[in-house]
């Protein structure tokens, strides 16, 4: 198994290939779905360092625009995938 | 101006000539003593969805070598000499995360499902009962319909957990993000695990009811730093 500070067995740190990438692909149920989670880590996640400049306010505005259209879209997306899946509001969530 | 992808050790592999990232701008490392930084000449304009999937393009290229700390999307720096004094101030922590990552990836699942209807949402209050009565019983079936939903989505996303439990593997979860869904979880995986982790996937799809596994990745550890 893995040495306790995560390094892989050998100490090596291996390589991830196009295969290892594009593994997930196949899985991955369809555009929109990897776009919504793409812009959560780059923009919600990561390491925050102090920089010189941040992202402007309008900048962020513009953005949270784009992404209320993109989470419509993944609910269809949902239905496509699984016809069990209702659309609309539900009541009790958010 | 300088935008910054992502915070490497000193010695892991530089970004491959020619690669570019936001606004097409070219890739370069900047070396920081013992940790190292993938920057581009900073391109002004908002932030498109274009330029965010440049930016974990970056971020992705890097990853194929060496697991780096990814930077949340518009850190900006002046000029080299400040980025450097900037990561010197908190190299100790870089160190340590960077440890902690060292040979794994993320993966996430989004967990999508048909919630469950609150109880006896449809009952009538009692008769004869005032209308201030009336209202503050509502109110009070309503917060434990809010309470037994999330128990529900907390039971589901452990359903869930429970398929990859006996990999060595780091959980973040969140619990009802968004509606249509239990919950979202992100796994730090090690990267000779990801096939057992894919068979431990389909095995989810097949073992837990009610649920629509989404997954995605790999990632950078974007949820682990």
């Amino acid at each position: 198994m893995a040495a306790e500070n995560g390094t892989p067995p050998g100490g090596l740190d291996l390589r991830l290939d196009d295969d290892d990438l594009a593994l997930w692909d196949e899985l991955s149920p369809g555009e929109e779905h990897t776009l919504v989670e793409l812009i959560n880590r780059v923009l919600d996640k990561g390491v925050v360092i102090v920089g010189d400049v941040t992202l402007s306010v309008a900048g962020v505005d513009l953005v949270y625009l784009s992404l209320n259209a993109l989470l419509t879209s993944v609910s269809t997306a949902r239905r496509v995938i699984d016809p069990r899946i209702p659309g609309g509001e539900r009541p009790g969530e958010g | 101006m300088l935008h910054a992808y992502c915070i490497r050790r000193a010695g892991d592999p530089g970004p491959p000539p020619g690669l570019t990232g936001v606004g097409g701008a070219p890739v370069r490392l900047l070396d920081a003593g013992e940790l190292g930084m993938w920057v581009s000449p900073a391109v002004a304009g908002a932030p498109t969805v274009e330029r965010l999937r440049e930016h974990d393009a970056v971020v992705r290229a890097a990853l194929r070598s060496a697991t780096p700390l990814p930077v949340r999307y518009g850190t900006a720096f002046v000029d080299e000499a400040r980025a450097r004094e900037r990561l010197g101030e908190t190299r100790e922590e870089y160190r340590a995360a960077l440890a902690r990552v060292a040979g794994r990836v993320e993966m996430g699942i989004r967990v999508a499902w048909e919630a469950p209807p609150p109880p006896a949402a449809g009952e009538p209050v009692e008769e004869g009962v005032g209308p201030g009565r009336a209202y503050l019983e509502r109110r009070r079936r309503a917060r434990e319909g809010d309470a037994a939903l999330r128990r529900e989505a907390d039971a589901v996303l452990r359903e869930v957990e429970e398929v990859f439990a006996d990999l060595d593997l780091s959980t973040r979860r969140r619990v009802l993000p968004e509606p249509g869904v239990a919950g979202t979880l992100a796994h730090l995986v090690h990267r000779g695990d990801l096939g057992r982790y894919r068979e431990r996937l389909d095995r989810a799809r097949n073992e837990v009811f009610r649920v629509s596994l989404l997954p995605s990745g790999p990632w950078a550890p974007y949820s682990f730093v």
